[in-house]
């Protein structure tokens, strides 16, 4: 199998890196030369990721321009290559690349942009579960609340964004003019996720939602959720807030478990 | 294994694609089966997996990926074929094919089809691959002729000795592209009917037919325009050789409303006819 193993070796080397290993393996005719042979594979090599990167971070693609989108794709795909089995995973670094890499370090919408497309993409494909409504809730003994805690359906995303890439990538998606970018001066808390009807919504939260969601995602019960908002409602007040958010958070569909103490 | 009794036959059939979801789901097209991307469904859910399930439930399918690298020197990914069993469990279709080809070694994926070498050493080991897919998987599988664009210096034989070779040695089926046939045969100048006068017809269970680009001195298979006549014409040969095999059409660009395919198939269905008729 070694001289199986050393083309392969030589013939991937060529794709990634489009060196000269592999011209004397290949023979060319009159018609196409062997160089031009080889890079019929190359050139749909970097085509092909290409097209993934488009698909996925057309918001990124916006901000970034036609040019400046193919030279961080090409450093991207140099970078990064495949190792996943559908060419729908390639591309999950864009977000820590754009974050680390200059010249696209210095723009702090560009790693935004990217997270918020990649999160989208998780949303929608995101594994299937139960959704719990306020009827379950209801069926819940009051005197139990406090030691309540809940699941999260599969499909919620928690972000925070400075800017206004939510709005830009909207309009991106419609094929109408993008808003300018906008850098608001606090991140604002979003939630993504996928609705029973499979569409995606996405809506900001206060920060004091934003702090009872986080506190319940991290497994806090009802008592933990409450006492996490103190610093925005007094003790007396907080369950009653609590109760409001919550009864909005089933009613949204984000909640695939009520999930009490004295579970078996 | 000369005798075509047993082969299945599932009539003529389409890409599943999910621009046409929502028209297969209306209005139930007289089309007789879909082939699926496996690759597309081994998601953790959502959408795609449920419009799959509303199809299934009308249509028969067979399924087709394009990431087992069964060529590859790489040991086989047992992840990867434990998510396709479970895919297969979940869909129960008519059968699953992967191609004759290789896309990475050192767990780097390509997403391209890479061609083998022609040579004993590589139909030794895809073969024996094949075997352990078949193994795992509990039954044949169908491997297809991909298109290629170059020839390796170390190639001993000719690329149909080569698949038949593995073929036989794999006991596995073929799923013969017609269109990739003709691709390979143009840019390697080769008679496209002699690779398929070479072919065992009772190992050939799916046929590909499949549009393509022609650059003129080369012809890159993009599945993005409709087939051409000497597609078709190489159609016909292979139908009156080889007899009645489950036919489909691939269009992964550009990809037109349903009914344009279904145009198209039809097309198959009257040369396939045609055949038959002119046999009897």
């Amino acid at each position: 199998m070694e001289n199986l193993k050393q083309l392969q070796e030589d013939f991937q080397r060529f794709l990634l890196t489009h060196d000269h290993g592999m011209d004397d393996q290949v023979i060319g005719d009159e018609r196409v030369d062997a160089r031009t042979r080889l890079e019929l594979y190359g050139d749909s090599y970097w085509l092909r990721l290409m097209e993934a990167l488009e698909d996925t971070y057309p918001g990124l693609h916006t901000l970034l321009g036609d040019e400046e989108f193919l030279r961080a794709g090409r450093v991207y795909i140099d970078a990064h290559p495949s190792s996943y089995r559908s060419i729908r995973w390639f591309g999950d670094r864009m977000a820590e690349f754009m974050r680390d890499n200059t010249p696209w370090s210095g723009e702090t919408i560009l790693g935004e942009m990217a997270e918020l497309e990649w999160a989208r993409t998780l949303v929608f494909d995101a594994a299937e579960a139960p959704v719990v409504g306020e009827e379950d809730m209801a069926s819940v003994p009051p005197q139990t609340w406090g030691e309540l805690t809940f699941t999260l359906h599969p499909s919620v995303h928690r972000l925070d964004l400075e800017w206004n890439v939510n709005a830009i990538r909207r309009e991106v998606e419609k094929d109408e003019e993008p808003p300018a970018p906008e850098k608001g001066e606090y991140p604002v808390p979003w939630l993504l996720w996928r609705k029973s009807d499979y569409q995606t919504w996405w809506r900001s939260m206060d920060v004091d939602e934003a702090v009872a969601f986080d506190t319940l995602a991290e497994g806090g019960n009802f008592a933990s959720i409450s006492e996490s908002i103190l610093e925005w409602v007094d003790a007396e007040n907080a369950p009653l807030r609590v109760a409001g958010m919550l009864k909005r958070w089933l009613n949204d569909g984000l909640i695939s478990e009520l999930v009490t103490s004295n579970r078996e | 294994m000369n005798s075509t009794e047993h082969r299945p036959y599932l009539g003529f059939g389409l890409g599943l694609r999910p621009d046409h979801y929502p028209h297969i789901i209306e209005h139930k097209p007289d089309v007789d089966w879909f082939e699926i991307l496996s690759e597309n469904y081994m998601v953790p859910g959502g959408k795609p997996l449920v419009h799959l399930d509303q199809i299934r439930a009308d249509y028969p399918m067979v399924m087709h990926g394009v990431s087992m690298s069964i060529g590859s020197t790489d040991p086989l990914d047992y992840d990867y074929l434990k998510d396709l069993k479970a895919l297969a469990d979940h869909v129960q279709p008519e059968w699953i094919s992967d191609h004759l080809c290789w896309t990475g070694v050192h767990g780097t994926n390509m997403h391209d089809l890479l061609p083998m070498p022609y040579t004993e050493e590589a139909a030794e080991h895809i073969a024996a691959k094949i075997r352990e897919v078949q193994d795992y998987l509990g039954q044949r599988i169908l491997i297809e002729n991909v298109s290629s664009y170059l020839t390796y210096k170390q190639s001993e034989m000719t690329e149909w000795e080569f698949y038949n070779l593995v073929i036989e040695k794999a006991d596995a089926l073929m799923l013969l592209d017609v269109n990739n046939i003709y691709v390979s045969g143009f840019n390697h100048q080769f008679d496209p009917k002699e690779y398929i006068d070479t072919v065992d017809p009772a190992r050939v269970w799916q046929h590909h037919l499949a549009g393509h680009t022609n650059h003129g001195e080369y012809i890159i298979d993009t599945h993005d325009h409709p087939i051409i006549d000497p597609v078709w014409e190489l159609y016909e040969y292979t139908v009156a050789k080889l007899g009645p095999v489950s036919t489909m059409i691939e269009r992964d660009d550009n990809i037109p409303p349903f009914e344009e395919l279904y145009d198209e198939l039809q097309v198959a269905k009257g040369i396939a006819q045609k055949v038959q008729e002119q046999a009897a």
